[in-house]
């Protein structure tokens, strides 16, 4: 929690303290998804707002965030990831090809693939409904795939993310062959004939 | 997408109408019993109006507004009635009348002194002004405190609805014209924007696609229809 708080501005940390240890909470969950030709500020109030870090304008997309991840971590997490879901953008419905549409918007990978995301909280005053201190982070990531899938009268874009904890190079499955020991130890032979006596060696935690 | 108006015949016919301001929370029981309660701004009106058994003409009404509705794709203009505040309808003497002004006093176009004393030249007290209040400030999205401007609007009930723009507000608190509303505004709007108090409006939607069926017993008379709404924040 002092952590937490320091990470405030100085001058907003007794009022988030206080609002903190408050029975009822105002908190407003934001995702921010930097797609290239415009960034998708997301929250889960149904009125704008703007924070007072950034001064970004959040909660345009009205209706669209409709289904979060949880978001865990630790260290027996292999290669987390988040996947996010979208609903049918509102003004799309009126498009006679939507269907068509939001295949090309998935299809169009420089559109988001390695691009930031970052799912965030914003603590208000219940009072004035105005939010106090600085967004802070839940998860931040990069955007890695994007699916559409079209269950009957709709669509929903699932958006995967991988968070920056992801261990690059960590063997697909969790098992470690000779080869993938020789490319990380080029002189390593000690898996040399793992295989052929037919063990699997379990990657070890770390 | 297309906006079907709820005629005001079939509003006639509603025997109730309900309209709720709905949120949802998210939140924990701690061992203690204590609860936390997290919560944003998320409140939508919710909305149920009940239609009495129609006939004739009202029934085809009724049956092709569910047609054009086209389940939840359309919207549904609904006219919130307002009991309990004062309103701005009819003509202008019925207006004044429902507020207590006294038949001579109308025909004058002013009142008098209790005395029945004027003023030097011949003239008396301005009556209250006829019609709907306008904004006395600019109104911006996120604000739940504005200015109304007008009799009908600074004399507005704790608890009435109003709507800008069809979006449907209720006040919170009144102080001669300085009202708080809630939910905050959920757009903006310039300042001397009229204001509707008399029959506000709201803008929603089915809850459920089948939400508007009128069932018609022998081809002649529909039952009672209970339909429930959910708000459109398309403009």
């Amino acid at each position: 929690m002092i952590e937490f708080l320091q990470a405030q501005p100085e001058q907003y940390r007794d009022q988030i303290g206080a609002l903190l240890a408050r029975e009822a909470i105002q908190m407003a969950i934001m995702l921010r998804l930097d797609f290239a030709s415009e960034p998708l500020l997301l929250s889960n109030r149904n009125i704008p707002f703007t924070d007072l870090k950034w001064g970004y304008e959040w909660g345009a997309g009205s209706g669209l965030l409709v289904g979060l991840p949880d978001v865990d971590g630790g260290d027996d997490q292999l290669a987390p990831f988040r996947e996010y879901r979208l609903g049918l953008p509102a003004e799309w419905i009126e498009a006679d090809n939507w269907a068509a549409g939001l295949v090309q918007m998935v299809g169009d990978v420089r559109e988001y693939r390695g691009r930031d995301s970052g799912l965030y909280g914003q603590i208000f005053d219940p009072d004035t409904n105005a939010p106090v201190g600085h967004p802070f982070a839940f998860d931040v990531g990069f955007m890695d795939r994007m699916r559409v899938s079209f269950p009957r009268g709709g669509a929903i874009v699932s958006l995967t993310t991988e968070s920056f904890m992801a261990r690059k190079g960590v063997p697909v499955y969790g098992m470690l062959t000779y080869f993938d020991q020789r490319r990380r130890e080029p002189t390593d032979e000690g898996l040399q004939f793992v295989t052929e006596s037919g063990n699997i060696i379990q990657w070890t935690d770390w | 997408m297309a906006i079907i108006e709820l005629t005001d015949r079939l509003d006639y016919l509603s025997a109730h109408q309900n309209f709720w301001l709905d949120g949802s929370s998210t939140g924990v029981q701690g061992l203690d019993g204590r609860q936390e309660v997290i919560f944003t701004e998320n409140r939508v009106w919710n909305g149920q109006i009940d239609l009495v058994p129609m006939l004739g003409g009202d029934k085809m009404a009724a049956r092709t507004i569910g047609t054009r509705l086209r389940g939840r794709a359309n919207r549904l203009r609904v006219p919130v009635d307002n009991r309990g505040t004062i309103r701005a309808i009819g003509s202008e003497a019925d207006f004044l009348k429902s507020i207590g002004a006294s038949d001579g006093d109308i025909a004058n176009g002013y009142s008098a002194f209790a005395d029945g004393a004027q003023f030097a030249d011949g003239s008396g007290y301005a009556l209250p002004e006829f019609g709907e209040p306008v904004l006395g400030q600019a109104l911006g999205q996120g604000d739940s405190l504005t200015i109304f401007d007008g009799f009908v609007g600074r004399n507005i009930v704790v608890g009435a609805r109003f709507s800008i723009d069809d979006f449907l507000y209720e006040v919170t608190a009144n102080t001669f014209g300085r009202v708080e509303f809630s939910p905050p505004a959920r757009a903006s709007a310039a300042k001397g924007r009229l204001v509707n108090v008399s029959r506000p409006t709201i803008l929603t939607r089915l809850k459920e696609d089948s939400g508007w069926r009128p069932f018609e017993r022998n081809a002649r008379i529909t039952e009672d229809m209970s339909v429930e709404l959910v708000e459109a924040f398309d403009r």
